[in-house]
């Protein structure tokens, strides 16, 4: 095997490693440490938020080459690279990922008792009346036209 | 040998006690962790929290108030698509005859 070969599986492998320990930390999301905050003591009160986590990540590589084949191989006349059909090697890879999260509740203790709030997103309900009020228009709209 | 990972993980798990107030609460979370080669996800959402207090233990859920109310809203609108869709077959059919 070529050293040019040996360099693209060199490279390829130290990048799939890095890769690896990344997909390997997906694990700490999982936690329940990821979906509650730390306690915070405000007076006879103590607060902790809860909130949702979502990771998603993806990752793809290869890696490829071809041997110099010569003229009679390959029947073709070529003139330049002296009658040899150019080789080499190579590789690629790529990945992509998404995270987010969202607060759900605020879980409050005092001597009371334990309370729990939930938290609005007021920006996604928003959306949601959006698309179902626009949904209801474009079906309305066709109801119209049928009749 | 390196570790075998598992590829599917849907699990309720505790969360570190939390004690103030003479109150011991416990959070929960349910977590769903898939891990496929090259990749995975986790989903990590709280459920509930069970409160110790004077030797007893209750459970309170956590509810997620937005999704509930995108829940609401998307049955809303299936409910009205399913309607109107059917309004509209209605007089179509009544069209033909």
């Amino acid at each position: 095997m070529s050293d040019e070969m040996n360099r693209v599986i060199e490279s390829t492998e130290h990048a799939h490693e890095r890769v690896i320990g990344l997909v390997e930390r997906l694990t700490e999301v999982a936690r329940p440490g990821a979906v509650f905050g730390e306690p915070m003591t405000a007076g006879a009160n103590t607060v902790v938020t809860a909130s949702e986590v979502f990771v998603a990540m993806g990752y793809g590589f290869g890696i490829g080459g071809g041997r110099p084949q010569q003229e009679e191989e390959t029947g073709t006349q070529s003139e330049i690279h002296g009658g040899k059909v150019p080789s080499g090697y190579g590789g690629g890879g790529g990945g992509g990922g998404s995270s987010k999260g969202r607060p759900v509740a605020v879980i409050t203790l005092n001597p009371e008792g334990v309370r729990i709030e939930p938290v609005l997103d007021l920006t996604k309900i928003g959306l949601a009346i959006l698309m179902v009020l626009g949904s209801l228009l474009v079906m309305a709209g066709r109801l119209r036209r049928q009749a | 040998m390196a570790e075998r990972r598992q590829v599917l993980r849907y699990a309720l798990v505790d969360g570190e006690p939390i004690s103030a107030g003479g109150v011991r609460v416990t959070p929960q979370a349910r977590v769903l962790e898939v891990h496929w080669r090259g990749g995975g996800l986790v989903w990590n959402r709280p459920v509930a929290v069970a409160v110790e207090r004077d030797g007893h233990t209750t459970r309170m859920p956590i509810v997620d108030a937005t999704r509930l109310v995108q829940l609401v809203l998307g049955v809303c609108a299936g409910v009205c698509a399913f309607m109107g869709t059917a309004r509209m077959a209605r007089s179509v059919r009544r069209g033909h005859e």
